[in-house]
């Protein structure tokens, strides 16, 4: 973390005092804070995943370099399924909290939101200061959930921490479900305060900020995929703190409040807990769960949709039709989470229905996806690095969401549960997809943010890799969960010892090859980095508006100055995406634009 | 013209009556069943109340357009002028008084529905009824003050429709885990 | 889009920018939404216990009406007085009247004190009686055999998150009541929005945790 504050001083190297870049209430400042804290977030995150592949290609090899990471919990350089599965939760929770929903939302949210919809600064400053701090808190926690545990990286229960052994604590005689799990659940509630306290923040902001002319039809999509994103936050985060505070006293006080009686586990009968329901906290958890899937993605969409229809030079497809959608895919998620427990013992009724309002999402993911497409019809597109990520985004959403469709019906979900199929599928919609528009958003507000424009050529190289390399990894796991490859299994099959499942022989290569894409894919995004390093302090200097685009972030100097908009209101005459107005003069019309609404009438 | 409003009229009935007649559904299983234990009952009425509220969704957005709801539930509607306000305000100050005596007359009320409560824990009524009716004064209570403490009530209408929905469709779609709570029992 | 860009009608209704469009400042928006977040935190832990409660084979009813639940019904009262008086500073405060809101936020504070010291005093009679969060009394155990160790845990678990909302919600009233001189209306009623929002959780957590825990004649 030292490094982020440190690169955070080094953007506004003259002026560094602490209340101007660390305890900071600028939004613009917070953005960036955020912004750092995911990177941070996504190097740790990342670094797991590729230590993950390392072990399922060639399980229990020997690599020397692994004593030096884990003196401990690698002594003989090896990695023990223990040690794996406490990578694969760190790796989840990680890359879950810390960077879906910590950059796209708290990153770019609270960087532009303000300033799209032009406010000086968000509604409640000194608790988005707090929130953030929060938030930072509650990485430090996760990180030292990494060392407290003894022979592994933290707790081991994946990042839905199911209980009742994330619960036991102790009585489990399990390692890696100690300490570790106190500091998890800490962490997650701490998240959970300032994810709320920052939808609050988004919602009124939001709602009561917006500047002369700027009604609800002209907010750019971006603004209305945040809002969204936090009126889910805002309903969806409370559910998990409940939850979270009641595992904890579980853990902690003794209780049991999901833990039920008679439990036989590591040859011990558990006899000083019972009464408790280990569904409960399935409930409670994938009640916030699956909103949160959709608060990774949506700030996605919002900054797709909007970056599509610049680099298109048309309007978006579908204005009211987005919006709608948008809503209806956040109204629809809270209905739909006991689709990731139909073989929990979770009552078949409701497995029901919650099958078919799943299998519902698809009609406004379908009409966003559709909207995009007709975005880019018979449009001149500009293809910049930002606009290829987008599209890049429409891709993996439709080939994620699709598999979203076989894993939402109850039959088909019995065979493919907690198999690769399940990793595949999320990886590719709420990982990858998500990250893509992350991507995106840095390519494209980039110079809003700092003043310098990014690489283009390293972009495009970084994009065409990435894209490759990602679908280089999930399609084969889709294949892989067909055939029966369980999920968070340390390895499936050994060539050297012979153990493990026979009739997973086969997929070894296919396994080989995914860990080769993974590192492939790992080592491509070294060059985003270095992009993102290089351009800070060598990019060509940025312009006010150098893509050209309508809405209101693209009026004010790069960087902004402090008030955003130098102590006067903008008055708001268009909606956000006005381009090749018949009869204009340019093929965009500012939204600040009084003149350009004569010319288009 | 004529003929549309009309029509809107005749489609606006007709999905009232339909609402109306999914609710009487809806009571009538409760009325039947009395929810002994059967999580298919609790299913009906929650599916039969989901579609009234479907049904009625039309005819009130319809309301909400024609400012039906605002005649009838907006007591401080926007002033006009700076001196309409400062009118308002001056009315506002003169009704504290009767303001006051208004939150008194509230404050009885929810005393009145916990002594009710307590009342009924005393002559210990039946555990199914006993659980409804507590259940109802609470809501009852919630609503009183939600809608006069904390003012709600003399909000505009467009904050009444952010807030309470948004929390009661919430608070509803919790009612899910109650078919696992009775199966639980008998898996064991 | 590029019809509705022709037409400019900007400022012709509050939802279209430079006004508040529920008429309502920030700082009331943001606790109503905050308010609307944390029933969700009570409205799950409550959900949490009826489910515990309905999946439970024998649930413990250990509250004697004399003197439990009238003890709790005393607790109620405060709560529900300190409502009104909170009522009475907010309409105080707004006609600008610190003086009086002053006092009559003190009032409140003084209820919601004495909720907190009584429910203490419960606390620390249960607990005497033998009941911890993760077990029941011996005694308990016998008159309701097989009952479920999570009376304890949901009594606690929910009750002392409210406490902790009440006691927060003291130590909100007492800065705002101290530094009155510096807070305008819109504080003392965005306080007393708070206020009245723990008392409404508590119109909950009486019938389900005592009312219904009454111990059988």
């Amino acid at each position: 973390m030292a490094e982020h504050e440190a690169a955070v001083h080094a953007h506004h190297p003259p002026t560094g005092f602490i209340r101007k870049y660390i305890f900071s209430v600028d939004h613009k400042i917070i953005g960036i804070q955020y912004y750092f804290l995911a990177i941070f977030s996504v190097i740790v995150g990342m670094t797991m995943s590729v230590l993950m592949r390392l072990q399922l290609g060639w399980p229990g090899q020997q690599f020397g370099f692994l004593k030096w990471i884990f003196p401990n919990a690698a002594a003989d350089g090896t990695i023990s399924p223990e040690l794996y599965l406490s990578l694969v939760t760190m790796h989840g929770t990680i890359m879950v909290f810390f960077v879906l929903t910590t950059a796209p939302q708290g990153g770019f949210g609270n960087y532009f939101l303000p300033i799209q919809i032009g406010a000086a600064d968000m509604a409640f400053p000194v608790l988005n200061m707090l929130s953030f701090w929060t938030t930072f808190l509650a990485l430090v926690a996760m990180i030292g959930a990494i060392f407290v545990e003894t022979g592994v990286v933290g707790p081991i229960g994946g990042w839905t921490g199911y209980a009742p052994l994330s619960a036991l604590g102790e009585a489990s005689g399990q390692k890696g479900q100690t300490e570790g799990v106190v500091l998890w659940i800490i962490s997650i509630a701490l998240f959970c305060i300032a994810s709320l306290l920052g939808a609050l923040n988004f919602i009124t902001t939001m709602l009561n900020m917006r500047t002369k002319g700027m009604s609800l039809t002209r907010l750019p999509l971006s603004c209305w995929g945040w809002f969204t994103t936090a009126v889910l936050a805002l309903l969806s985060f409370p559910v998990l703190l409940a939850g979270g505070v009641l595992l904890l006293l579980d853990h902690v006080a003794g209780t049991s409040f999901f833990i039920p009686a008679n439990l036989y586990v590591n040859d011990k009968l558990i006899t000083e807990h019972g009464g408790g329901s280990p569904i409960m906290w399935q409930h409670l958890f994938w009640f916030f769960g699956h909103p949160e899937v959709y608060i990774a993605i949506l700030p996605g969409m919002g900054a797709t949709s909007h970056i599509l229809a610049t680099f298109a030079r048309k309007p978006i497809f579908g204005y009211r039709a987005m919006v709608y959608a948008i809503f209806a895919i956040g109204l629809l998620g809270f209905f739909v989470w006991g689709h990731h427990m139909f073989i929990s013992g979770m009552d078949p009724r409701t497995g029901m229905m919650f099958s078919l309002i799943t299998l519902t999402i698809g009609v406004p993911s379908a009409i966003k996806t559709f909207n995009w497409l007709g975005t880019l019809w018979g449009a001149r597109i500009r293809f910049t690095t930002a606009m290829l990520f987008s599209i890049g985004f429409v891709s993996l959403f439709v080939s994620g969401g699709v598999t979203g469709m076989f894993l939402g019906q109850t039959s088909l979900d019995l065979q493919l549960h907690d198999t690769y199929f399940v990793v595949g599928h999320f990886h590719m919609i709420m990982g990858v997809a998500a990250i893509f528009g992350m991507f995106a958003g840095t390519y494209y507000w980039f110079p809003k943010m700092f003043g310098k424009m990014m690489a283009e050529g390293v972009g495009k190289l970084h994009f065409w890799l990435t894209f490759i390399g990602v679908n280089a990894i999930f399609i084969p796991m889709h294949i892989m969960g067909i055939v029966g490859a369980p999920r968070r299994y340390a390895f499936h099959w050994n060539e050297v010892t012979g153990e493990g499942f026979e009739y997973l022989k086969g997929i070894v290569p296919v396994t080989k090859f995914v860990s080769y894409a993974a590192f492939f894919t790992a080592a491509v995004q070294i060059l985003f980095f270095i992009n993102l390093a290089w351009s800070l302090y060598k990019g060509k200097k940025a312009a006010v508006n150098p893509w050209e685009a309508t809405s209101l972030e693209w009026t004010i100097p790069s960087p902004p100055p402090h008030d955003n908009f130098g102590g006067h209101e903008p008055t708001v005459y268009h909606g956000p995406y006005e381009y090749s107005v018949p009869g204009a003069k340019t093929d965009f019309v500012m939204q600040t634009d009084p003149t350009g609404a004569k010319a288009g009438g | 013209m004529e003929h549309r409003v009309k029509e809107t009229k005749f489609f606006n009935m007709t999905l009232l009556l339909l609402a109306g007649l999914a609710v009487l559904a809806a009571l009538w299983d409760a009325g039947t069943s009395q929810f002994r234990g059967g999580t298919d009952d609790l299913f009906f009425v929650l599916a039969a109340l989901l579609v009234a509220l479907l049904f009625a969704t039309p005819p009130i957005l319809f309301g909400i357009r024609s400012g039906w709801f605002h005649e009838k539930f907006v007591i401080d509607d926007e002033p006009a002028s700076s001196e309409a306000h400062a009118a308002a305000e001056a009315r506002e100050a003169d009704s504290h008084g009767g303001k006051n005596s208004l939150f008194i007359f509230v404050w009885i009320a929810l005393l009145a529905l916990t002594g009710l409560e307590v009342f009924l824990g005393y002559v210990q009524l039946r555990k199914d009824l006993m659980l409804t009716i507590l259940m109802g004064a609470s809501i009852i209570k919630a609503a009183l003050i939600v809608a006069y403490f904390m003012h709600l009530r003399f909000e505009r209408m467009s904050l009444v429709l952010t807030i309470v929905p948004a929390t009661v469709v919430c608070l509803c779609l919790m009612l899910i885990l109650f078919p696992d709570g009775f199966r639980l029992l008998h898996l064991r | 889009m590029s019809e509705a860009g022709v037409e400019s009608y900007a400022g012709a209704s509050e939802w279209d920018g430079g006004a508040l469009p529920y008429k309502v400042g920030h700082k009331k928006l943001g606790m109503w939404l905050f308010i609307m977040s944390d029933s969700l935190t009570f409205g799950a832990l409550l959900f949490a216990y009826s489910y515990a409660r309905i999946a439970s084979v024998e649930w413990p009813k250990p509250f004697p009406f004399f003197p439990s639940i009238v003890f709790s019904s005393v607790m109620t009262l405060c709560l529900l007085s300190s409502s009104l008086t909170m009522v009475m500073a907010v309409s105080a405060a707004k006609r600008r009247d610190k003086r009086t809101a002053r006092k009559w936020i003190f009032a409140t504070m003084f209820f919601g004190a004495a909720f907190v010291v009584l429910h203490l005093i419960e606390w620390g009679h249960l607990i005497g009686d033998g009941l911890m969060a993760f077990e029941l009394p011996e005694e308990w155990l016998k008159m309701w055999p097989g009952a479920s160790p999570l009376f304890g845990a949901t009594f606690f678990g929910i009750t002392g998150l409210h406490m902790f909302h009440v006691f927060s919600g003291l130590c909100y009233l007492g800065v705002i009541a101290l530094f009155i001189k510096r807070f305008d209306e819109e504080h003392v009623e965005v306080s007393g929005l708070y206020w009245h929002f723990v008392d409404l959780v508590w119109m909950f957590v009486f019938p389900l945790i005592y009312l219904l825990s009454i111990k059988p004649s």
